[in-house]
């Protein structure tokens, strides 16, 4: 097949784009973790195991990890099966609260935590009142597996309501002819069945917690491989191999998650078998319907209560060893608005942008992937998806080795000096959303009609332009949306690449702002920001993709 | 051997009415099948029986006793489903083992009881496959042995045939019959595919939009159906309007044309002046010498001739403007017809069906 020079450029560009921004930089990041005075070794690694604080810090990782899956799974799996198969009167609130979490992000739900299960927050004011003693909640991995376990579940629900919907009824309805129902149904047909979904949930969940760096800095645990790596670079500096070495590691642990996430979701015995018609659960009323509501409430309150606890904070003067705040006041919003106001700007500015360039990547990459006749699609591929396992500080580090002592012409300094470096590390972490986005739509995009445009007259690039691009649109958009709001929220890569504070974002200013104790109102007030922002885009993927608003956050 | 039995059933979804006043009893032993298009409600009522649906109106009966409210995994029938409805989980040993153990069959029984099955229905050394190891009649084979190994009281089979390719189903149909003649078991089939109701069935129910029109042996409803939906579902037919004269019919023409033709019946069964319905079967139609003193002989003008094999199937111009669908069997020496040519043709009164509208 010929392959056309457009069509050739536009691939060699965007390989160099992904190779320079993504291939490169981890490369490096590899390279240092395995190199000594340029010749390989693998002492920094051996090294790395007799260390223990190191060891110590991937056991935490793990165990955190687990842990929070496990803890998830408890508040997730009861769910999944009453959403995917119950319907009750007020189903769509539930629905909308259950995905609530993911609308805080995980360092400003850390705060909120503090504020109601801290040392001196709510619960143990009360405990201590009542019983003269307190829990320690939050306290050291306890605290971050909690925080992570109530604002990642929500993966593991959305991916295992999903499975359970694709279960074909006729499955279920032989188990119940043949004599098996109630719970035994479940055990022996449903939840098998289920498990695919479940366990691609559980492992990007995991990813996530392994790979969360705002919630144990913000909860002041260092413990674990994120902060270390992040420690190391801040603080020995960035010729220190450990620091590299903890990256590769985090980098290993998460693709083989990835990679074990795909193999779940791919299983062709699973997918190849046919598919019944559509389900139609009986709709609870009465003192079911109760029942129904008081089980989400009783699963959904400990995930939501803390949040509530950082409006409050966000508006109160004073907020220490008392139940609620004792004076209220607007200052807070005065001041993230008024006197600091280039937080909020940054933000939009940055993620918009970052947003803006996943789009049009992403439109192009699918296009070659599914359409294109290039060869070397793999690599292309490869690059696009790897962003989905690589965890933010690992990012942010080969970025800085690769950049810091590189004048970019022109600009006559290194581009980690500027607020691009930002819009780029962003835009690099959330590509995978608007590449799958558009390439998911475009394989359902038949061929003949793109080929119909051409026998009409129009060339490839007047057919993508035309016919393809509009019916990519919803796609695209709601996977722009994704990554306009998980980048508006991005603290990993961000406080290793902010160049000067009044360059910083949202989610910078938050961490800043929440060092100190007089901080805490005005780091609340742009908490709250973060959440309307996370909560309007949210709002737009619900209404871009109707019934299928979970999609972005499965895989 | 169980007998079912619908009594004036009724079920709605919404507002729309799924089956209305639906009637019939399934004799101990039959082999009985619900025959219409898609929509026409054979699965709605396949599934009242199996009891995933309750009806709005009327009763069921299973060996005589009213089953409404009884749950599918209490009343101990098996269902065979139209796409298998396998477990991607578990093995063929599992599948055919599944309703032995929610049972509490012992282990040393159950693995015979499986075996057995299993040689039923020729998949011994199939135990340790997975669904998608098998070829979609070893699917099948392991949905239909799952259900026999419960030796249930009657077997339910929602169209098993129709995701098999035409041999495939032309095997399993034999198999059907196989299994129903070796056990004797109570069989409801649904199907849509009238040859297969005619191959399989003792006898036919035949469904339209939520309604059984006819219900008898496959010769009955083919030879004698009751209605136009009837004729016409159930292979092809030439069906002419006329009115009843003595013990003939006058067949009127084409669009209004007087000229019409007459055909002697063997059973008029209306008044005279009566406006029927002629139903004659393309097969019925013969090729005779001109000269043949026969009943119901016909002038006619060959359109068209499709060959296919053994039969011509042609299309005849009569008198009035009418025409005729027939098939003419090419017997050894006998030429075959050729477009244009005049022929002659009879029509035997008992193969003229009247149909009174």
């Amino acid at each position: 097949m010929l392959i056309r020079p457009g069509q050739a450029a536009l691939f060699v560009v965007i390989l160099a784009l992904l190779v320079v921004f993504i291939g490169y930089p981890l490369a490096r990041v590899l390279i240092v973790a395995v190199s000594s005075d340029g010749g390989f070794t693998l002492a920094h690694l051996v090294a790395f195991f007799q260390r223990g604080l190191f060891v110590e810090a991937l056991v935490n990782t793990l165990v955190a990890g687990a842990a929070a899956v496990v803890l998830g799974s408890v508040v997730a799996l009861p769910l999944a099966l009453l959403l995917a198969r119950v319907d009750f009167p007020g189903r769509g609130i539930a629905q909308t609260l259950a995905l609530l979490p993911l609308v805080v992000p995980p360092f400003v739900g850390a705060v909120a935590f503090q504020q109601v299960l801290g040392r001196s927050g709510v619960v143990n004011l009360f405990l201590l009142d009542t019983f003269g003693t307190t829990v320690p909640f939050m306290e050291g991995l306890t605290g971050v597996i909690l925080v992570q376990a109530l604002h990642y579940f929500p993966f593991i629900l959305v991916n295992t309501a999903a499975s359970l919907a694709g279960i074909d009824p006729a499955a279920e309805e032989a188990a119940q002819s043949l004599g098996c129902h109630g719970v035994r149904l479940l055990w022996r047909v449903t939840l098998p069945l289920a498990l695919p979904g479940f366990g691609a949930g559980a492992l990007l969940a995991f990813i996530r917690v392994i790979d969360d760096l705002g919630t144990p800095l913000m909860l002041n645990y260092t413990k674990m491989l994120a902060p270390q790596a992040y420690l190391r670079v801040t603080t020995v500096g960035m010729n220190d191999a450990d620091g590299y070495v903890i990256c590769v590691i985090l980098v290993a642990l998460s693709l083989a998650a990835l990679v074990a996430a795909k193999a779940l979701l791919g299983r062709g015995d699973w997918a190849s078998l046919a598919r019944g018609p559509e389900r139609h659960p009986s709709r609870l009323r009465g003192a079911r319907a109760w029942a129904a509501w008081a089980l989400v409430a009783v699963l959904l309150i400990p995930a939501l209560v803390p949040h509530l606890g950082i409006v409050a904070l966000s508006v109160s003067k004073v907020w220490s060893f008392s139940y609620l705040p004792t004076r209220f006041t607007l200052d807070n919003y005065g001041e993230i608005l008024v006197r600091t106001p280039h937080f909020v700007w940054n933000t939009l500015r940055y993620a918009l942008l970052a947003a803006g360039i996943d789009v049009v990547l992403g439109a192009a990459i699918a296009w070659l992937l599914v359409r294109g006749r290039m060869p070397g699609r793999g690599v292309l591929d490869m690059l696009a998806t790897v962003p989905l396992a690589v965890p933010g500080v690992v990012l942010a580090i080969g970025y800085l080795r690769v950049f810091h002592d590189w004048d970019v012409p022109g600009l006559g300094q290194p581009l980690t000096a500027t607020w691009l470096i930002l819009v780029i590390a962003y835009a690099a972490r959330r590509l995978p959303y608007t590449v799958r986005a558009a390439y998911a739509t475009m394989q359902q995009l038949h061929v003949s009609m793109e080929e119909s445009a051409q026998s009409l007259g129009a060339p490839p690039g007047r057919t993508f332009l035309r016919i393809t691009l509009p019916l990519l649109t919803r796609g695209l958009v709601a996977g722009g949306v994704v990554a306009f709001i998980t980048s508006a929220v991005e603290l990993a890569s961000t406080i290793l690449l902010v160049p000067r504070i009044e360059l910083g974002p949202l989610s910078y200013g938050i961490y800043i702002y929440m060092q100190s104790a007089v901080g805490r109102g005005p780091g609340a007030a742009l908490g709250v920001v973060a959440i309307v922002l996370v909560a309007v885009g949210t709002w737009v993927i619900n209404r871009l993709a109707g019934r299928n608003a979970g999609a972005a956050w499965r895989l | 051997m169980t007998s079912i039995e619908l009594r004036a059933i009724g079920k709605r979804y919404g507002a729309a009415w799924a089956l209305r006043d639906v009637s019939l009893r399934v004799e101990p032993g039959e082999f009985f099948t619900l025959l219409g298009p898609s929509g026409c409600g054979k699965t709605t009522a396949l599934r009242l029986i199996a009891g995933f649906l309750d009806p709005d109106e009327g009763e069921i009966l299973i060996d005589g006793a009213d089953v409404r409210g009884v749950p599918p995994w209490r009343r101990d029938l098996g269902l065979v489903f139209q796409n298998y409805a396998l477990w991607p989980h578990l093995s063929v040993f599992e599948h055919v083992a599944f309703g032995l153990r929610e049972r509490h069959v012992p282990r040393a029984e159950r693995t015979a009881r499986v075996r057995e099955a299993l040689r039923l229905v020729s998949l011994e050394g199939f135990e340790h496959r997975r669904p998608s190891q098998l070829s979609g009649g070893q699917q099948q084979r392991v949905a239909l042995a799952r259900t026999l190994v419960l030796r249930p009281r009657a077997l339910l089979l929602d169209e098993p045939l129709s995701n098999l390719d035409a041999t495939l189903r032309a095997q399993m149909r034999i198999e059907l019959r196989r299994l129903h003649r070796e056990l004797g078991i109570t069989t409801v089939f649904v199907t849509h595919d009238q040859a297969e109701a005619m191959a399989l069935s003792t006898r036919v129910a035949v469904f339209d939009r939520g309604a059984v029109i006819q219900v008898g042996t496959p010769a009955e409803v083919y030879r004698r159906p009751r209605t136009r939906f009837v004729a016409e579902f159930l292979g092809a037919a030439n069906l002419l309007s006329g009115t009843v004269q003595g013990d003939t019919v006058r067949v009127h023409g084409a669009e209004g044309r007087r000229d019409g033709l007459r055909l002697r019946v063997a059973d008029p069964a209306a008044g005279d002046g009566a406006p029927v319905v002629c139903v004659v079967r393309p097969e019925a139609i013969q090729r005779v010498a001109s000269g043949a003193a026969v009943a119901n002989r016909l002038d006619a003008t060959v359109l068209t001739v499709v060959y296919l094999g053994g039969r011509h199937e042609c299309e005849l111009a009569l008198a009035g403007g009418l025409t005729l669908r027939a098939e003419l069997a090419t017997h050894g020496g006998a030429e075959a017809p050729k477009p244009g040519e005049r022929i002659v043709v009879a029509i035997a009164p008992e193969d003229v069906v009247l149909l009174i509208e």
